[in-house]
């Protein structure tokens, strides 16, 4: 089941997670546990503003949380976030550092830049489209139903 | 503000037991399939807890456990 793909996330799966909704929530749920089950790569990369601003109000409300949080989402800090670049801007050039230095595929996980022109040469894939990449890894799947789920997905 | 029952608490990891040294594995009766949950905490020397996940319990279950047991459940954030 193992691939290398590495992962950079937005908010869009953090707030599945969170979501009331169950099944949205379900899609956030495979992935965090795709990453666990992984012998490599078992975090999720975030920009470092992004990362920063979810985890300092996650840690005002109840540090547990953050620090949950922080088990499956690594703050890219390696890149060079200026106030002069758009959100955008920063999550291609970590789309670009991590693909220029790694020999793995590097997806971007993103609701909102999955349409944006500045991607369009970009891994770019919505939630909806990582579950399904999720949900059609057999071993995988059998994995997690037989841990887990006992047939709930 | 950081909620005072958890501010000694500096790392939680949810690892394999494979990650896990063999003896620890002894100690705790951990299958390397198994998932763990390690928490380290402020103290000198650093304080490790381990504790293992209950079966059927999922690598993330304990994180939405938190999220709903604190009203989480429906924040957004952008």
């Amino acid at each position: 089941m193992e691939d290398d793909t590495i992962f950079i996330i937005d908010e869009a799966i953090i707030n599945c997670f969170f979501s009331e909704d169950n099944e949205t929530y379900c899609k956030a749920d495979l992935f965090f546990n795709y990453l666990s089950l992984r012998k490599h790569h078992k975090k999720a990369y975030m920009i470092p503003s992004l990362y920063k601003r979810i985890y300092k109000k996650l840690a005002e409300k109840n540090k547990e949380v953050a620090l949950y949080f922080e088990n499956w989402v690594e703050e890219a800090d390696f890149i060079g976030e200026s106030d002069e670049n758009s959100e955008a801007e920063d999550t291609l050039a970590l789309l670009d550092i991590l693909s220029s230095v790694e020999d793995s595929a590097v997806i971007l996980i993103s609701d909102k830049f999955v349409k944006d022109p500045l991607f369009k040469n970009s891994n770019v894939i919505s939630v909806d489209n990582l579950d399904r990449f999720l949900r059609g890894k057999k071993d995988f799947m059998d994995i997690i139903h037989k841990m887990y789920y006992e047939g709930s997905y | 503000m950081i909620n005072k029952n958890s501010s000694g608490l500096v790392s939680i990891k949810i690892i394999k037991g494979s990650e896990l040294p063999e003896t620890t594995r002894a100690k705790y009766g951990i299958a390397k399939e198994n998932f763990v949950e390690v928490r380290i905490e402020r103290s000198s020397p650093p304080k490790f807890r381990i504790l293992p996940l209950e079966e059927k319990e999922s690598p993330s279950s304990r994180w939405r456990s938190v999220i709903e047991k604190e009203g989480l459940i429906g924040q957004k954030f952008s």
